[in-house]
């Protein structure tokens, strides 16, 4: 019914195309691109087909309010918290473990608080890296480094490093995704006196489904979500429920961003794999681009687990720099402070070596 | 006995130059015409600084030339010939009568000898070095530049200055060979535009080096997609449909080496260096 309302578009400039009966091909008036009718029907017949299966596929809200658990009175009795008096970190802990420093700013005073407002976590992966591994990573972090002030080394404080259980939401999503690629197959003809260069243009849809599991997100707003991210992947097959007895001797930061806020950030992640899967399966073109893209999600859950994570953060002139091990796997992601002094060093010397080479080349090409 | 020999040589010199002359104006005889300059041509004065047969030179510029010339020769123990002629004589191509002209009465000095031809007729002109010469101008390098230096006046007409500035430079490079003990190569000079070149580059490459190592103090990156976390058995590709759109054709010609007319032949191995052209 709604097929005779179709308005067809030049694919190449989008401009109306017009059809001459009893013509198998029509040329765009705009850009004097040549198509074969028959294609083009075609072509417009799947893209309203996608376009409709798009329509009937809404985006479900995550099902954030399953998430986390309640304590039990005794879990609630055992536990203490302590904020940060510079920066406002809340930390958790077992009765029995100190919290000696801020892991996000440093700050050696940690004040004693209630514990409370806080959701009892689904998941825990526990930690398998010692503080020995994670002093000798550290260590092995900070080699080589040629532009490390010595100031910030020599205060040595890897010891200091602690270990904490950082509070993710995770995400399982089932996605529907619809994308049309333009694609291009080029051949390269050369000739005496010629490079002839021939681009054969096709348009390429593609819808289908996938699911994504436990896409995690950082529920902590003191920890930085760039770093988290670094260090992942966490291996969810040793993930076991939560039970208070994990937080026995280590750190755990209290959640201050909820599911809700969370979700969009793996939502764009999604997105934007549902689409590299999918053009993944345009195959057989040298270039390939995506020109249009739709992702629907049909419905997620959402689990609330702590991760385990070797933390350090050193300030230096004033600002805080962050070294994190993954607890599990042992990745490691850092950000250090340059000495300002020694990059200009490095600057100059290379300028002094290129200079002549540069010169020496520069003088044979200008004459 | 002596005076015998000395007699003999002095003959037989004697008829080979005259042969020589038979030899030049022979081709010119059977054809008939031409100039009273171009029959003079190879029997041009021996060996004289200027030979001036196409008039361009006042009497004063050709004494003040002829001074400097002879100067330059004396300094650095070579020979220099410059010889204009309304037309080239039959059978001569500018290259053939300059390299004519340098070995025959041009290389009688200990570090070489060249001759400078021009034809107005044809408006060639020839350089010609012998291979003394050619060690201290060389070819590749020490001829364009000289060639540089005097083709341009050549050409607007000033043809005393061309002459002057050709004895010039030639003594400007005679000089640095005696002095360096190489020859002159403008490529060795300090070049502004190459060492402003250099510096800019050399801040750029030195700023790359000082911001990757500064990038690599920190190895924080966000992640963008959820690779790891796709169920890879749950990908269910529902609808697939490629459509030829059209072809686009873009052709480039190919840019071909062309050749430098001004410089005519010039280096290459031979007995003889320099080069020419028109002007
Ligand atoms: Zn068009
Ligand atoms: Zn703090």
């Amino acid at each position: 019914m709604a097929a005779t309302a179709v308005n067809y578009q030049c694919p190449n400039c989008t401009a109306p195309l017009s059809f001459q009966p009893g013509h198998d091909k029509v040329t765009c008036e705009y850009c004097g691109e040549e198509f074969e009718v028959g294609a083009i029907e075609e072509m417009f017949r799947q893209r309203e087909a996608m376009a409709a299966q798009a329509a009937d596929a809404r985006d479900a809200k995550w099902d954030t309010a399953a998430a986390g658990g309640d304590w039990d009175q005794a879990d609630i009795d055992a536990l203490k918290a302590f904020t940060c008096s510079s920066c406002g970190a809340e930390i958790v802990s077992d009765g029995n473990t100190m919290a000696t420093e801020c892991c996000y700013c440093g700050n050696p005073t940690m004040l004693p608080q209630r514990f409370e407002g806080m959701l009892k976590p689904d998941f825990v992966i526990p930690f398998k890296k010692t503080k020995e591994e994670a002093v000798a990573a550290l260590k092995k972090f900070y080699e080589g480094r040629r532009l490390l002030p010595s100031a910030f080394t020599a205060n040595n404080r890897v010891e200091s490093i602690q270990a904490m259980y950082v509070p993710f939401w995770l995400f399982d999503t089932k996605t529907d995704a619809y994308a049309t690629f333009r694609a291009e197959k080029v051949r390269v003809i050369e000739t005496n006196n010629e490079t002839i260069t021939e681009t054969k243009v096709y348009e390429c849809l593609r819808s289908g489904s996938m699911a994504f599991e436990r896409i995690p997100v950082d529920g902590s707003e003191k920890m930085d979500d760039t770093y988290m991210e670094s260090i992942e992947p966490f291996d969810y097959r040793e993930m076991v429920p939560f039970s208070t007895a994990y937080l026995t001797g280590y750190l755990a930061d209290k959640y201050d961003v909820d599911a809700e806020q969370s979700a969009p950030r793996a939502d764009k992640r999604v997105e934007r794999s549902a689409v590299e899967v999918l053009e993944g399966t345009v195959t057989g073109y040298d270039h390939c681009t995506c020109k249009e893209s739709s992702v629907a999600k049909e419905h997620g859950q959402v689990s609330y687990a702590m991760v385990p994570v070797w933390i350090l953060t050193t300030k230096y002139e004033g600002k805080p720099y962050t070294f994190m091990m993954n607890g599990q796997t042992g990745k490691v992601v850092g950000s250090l402070p340059y000495d300002k002094g020694k990059a200009m060093m490095y600057a100059l010397v290379t300028a002094v070596i290129i200079c002549p080479i540069a010169y020496f080349i520069a003088k044979i090409l200008l004459t | 006995m002596h005076r015998k020999e000395k007699l003999v040589a002095l003959c037989l010199t004697l008829m080979l130059i005259l042969a020589y002359a038979v030899a030049l104006a022979a081709p010119k005889a059977t054809t008939g015409s031409q100039g009273a300059a171009a029959t003079g041509a190879p029997v041009i004065a021996l060996g004289a600084s200027v030979t001036d047969e196409a008039g361009l030179l006042s009497e004063g510029e050709k004494n003040s030339l002829t001074a400097a010339i002879q100067k330059v020769e004396k300094a650095h123990g070579v020979r220099i010939g410059i010889y204009t002629t309304k037309v080239l004589p039959q059978g001569y191509s500018p290259e053939k009568l300059a390299n004519k002209l340098v070995d025959d009465y041009y290389s009688d000095a200990a570090n070489g000898g060249m001759v400078l031809i021009l034809a107005m007729k044809e408006r060639d002109w020839h350089l010609s070095t012998n291979n003394p010469m050619r060690q201290r101008i060389t070819d590749d390098a020490g001829f364009p530049y000289l060639r540089d230096s005097f083709l341009s006046q050549l050409s607007d007409g000033k043809y005393a200055g061309a002459f002057t500035t050709l004895v010039q430079k030639s003594d400007e490079m005679l000089t640095y060979y005696e002095k360096e003990g190489k020859p002159y190569d403008p490529a060795s000079e300090f070049n502004i535009l190459a060492a402003v070149a250099a510096v800019i580059i050399a801040a750029l490459g030195g700023f790359m080096v000082r911001a990757s190592m500064i990038a690599s103090m920190s190895n924080v990156q966000a992640a963008t997609e959820a690779d790891t976390y796709l169920k890879r058995d749950s990908v269910n590709i529902k609808r697939s449909h490629d459509t030829y759109l059209f072809t686009n054709v873009t052709r480039t010609a190919k840019s071909k080496k062309s050749s430098d007319s001004s410089s005519g032949d010039g280096g290459g191995g031979g007995s003889h260096g320099g080069g020419g052209g028109k002007f």
